[in-house]
């Protein structure tokens, strides 16, 4: 892969990694936040 | 594709029976995964924070990056083996926990970027790449490195 | 003696209801304790490579010192948040802590390399216009980071078997380790 390629490609697959972890880590969030609900009404 | 075939055959395996009959064996196997997650921590923070210009700006980032490598691989690879044999022990709870799987993919995929992309690309000079691209990629491996070890952890809450 | 009075501070801890709410809480127990083993990765892992680099196993064209004055402050704050989750967890479970073995052992180790790590200071400062450039500082310091990744080592591994209950106080244990973990009950009914 040529050097311009590769910093294309990382670019993009950061970009991904960042939007998968905000989804990944909203989901925990939200788990949580509905079993509190649950434990403490 | 199912790897359950996997799992059952690892529950079973000499290594399962080793894990499982020692408790000390494994408490020691687990005090090396403890051990190497701070080094695995050093490394990588301390190479990314020096691509994000927040730390050791005094030295150039070329030589910080080469010099964690090594390193973040040598603490890379005791983490694995001892993730096996910790695994063994346990195999059947962990195919039907999520968080394990979180972890396999956030781990799975923190290899393959970091040695298929982040450290290809980081060889060349780096006033020649894209200082975005070098910020995006510090945060994305910090972002990696800390949802494996946070869903690692939480493998055991759960 | 010692060992009532650990044992009544614990008690009179354990009266708090935020200790209490801590301990049986749904989530936040399992956070605190969370945040204090990923924070190592920050503390840790800083000294990591500053050890690293008194052993002169890595960075070895940059000065020494610089290495440790840089990565001082997130050392310092990765240290500040450990103690701080510390204490929490403590707090959240005070009779059971003051009375484990491995507790009281990562107290011990955790003074020692606070020590170790105070005079590996005044030594640093001592000499760096002599080593500092060095890619293998002297025995001495060698020593010292040695030291220093051996005790912090073993904070680690005794905070990780606090967990274990081999020798918790209500297993059938020696005198001796009655004594030495702190069960001052047991002790006085031991027959």
């Amino acid at each position: 892969m040529s050097k311009s390629t590769l910093e294309k490609v990382a670019m993009v697959s950061s970009s991904l990694v960042l939007v998968a972890a905000i989804w990944f880590w909203s989901l925990q969030v939200g788990d949580v936040l509905e079993t509190l609900k649950l434990a403490y009404g | 594709m199912d790897v359950l075939f996997f799992f059952e055959w690892l529950d079973t395996s000499l290594l399962a029976q080793i894990s499982k009959a020692y408790g000390g064996v494994f408490a020691v196997v687990q005090m090396f995964h403890l051990l190497s997650l701070a080094m695995l921590g050093g490394m990588v923070l301390v190479g990314d924070l020096r691509l994000l210009n927040i730390l050791m700006t005094s030295v150039s980032s070329e030589e910080v990056i080469d010099n964690t490598q090594k390193w973040f691989t040598v603490a890379l690879t005791v983490m694995i083996i001892s993730g096996i044999f910790m695994s063994s022990a346990v195999a059947m709870k962990l195919y039907y926990n999520e968080m394990f799987w979180a972890k396999m993919a956030s781990l799975g995929f923190g290899i393959a970027f970091v040695y298929l992309i982040r450290r290809p690309l980081l060889k060349y000079d780096h006033d020649t790449i894209n200082p975005w691209t070098l910020r995006l990629l510090a945060l994305a491996s910090i972002t990696i490195w800390f949802t494996v070890a946070a869903s690692g952890r939480w493998i055991g809450f759960s | 003696m010692l060992n009532e009075w650990l044992l009544a501070f614990a008690r009179w801890l354990d009266t708090f209801s935020w200790s209490t709410q801590l301990h049986e809480s749904y989530y936040m127990y399992a956070w605190i304790e969370s945040t204090h083993v990923l924070t190592l990765m920050v503390f840790l892992g800083m000294l990591c490579v500053i050890d690293l680099r008194m052993l002169g196993l890595i960075f070895p064209k940059v000065p020494a010192s610089v290495i440790a004055e840089k990565l001082d402050k997130p050392m310092m704050i990765g240290f500040a948040v450990m103690i701080i989750t510390g204490f929490i967890l403590y707090f959240a479970i005070p009779v059971r802590s003051t009375q484990s073995i491995w507790f009281r052992i990562k107290v011990v180790l955790l003074i020692a390399a606070g020590i170790n790590a105070l005079l590996f200071r005044n030594r640093m400062r001592a000499s760096t216009d002599t080593w500092d450039l060095d890619r293998v500082p002297p025995k001495r310091i060698r020593v010292g980071a040695g030291l220093s990744l051996a005790l912090w080592s073993g904070v680690v591994v005794t905070g990780r078997t606090i967990a274990y209950d081999w020798y918790d106080c209500h297993k059938e244990l020696p005198y001796f380790m009655y004594w030495v973990a702190g069960c001052v009950d047991e002790m006085a009914s031991y027959q």
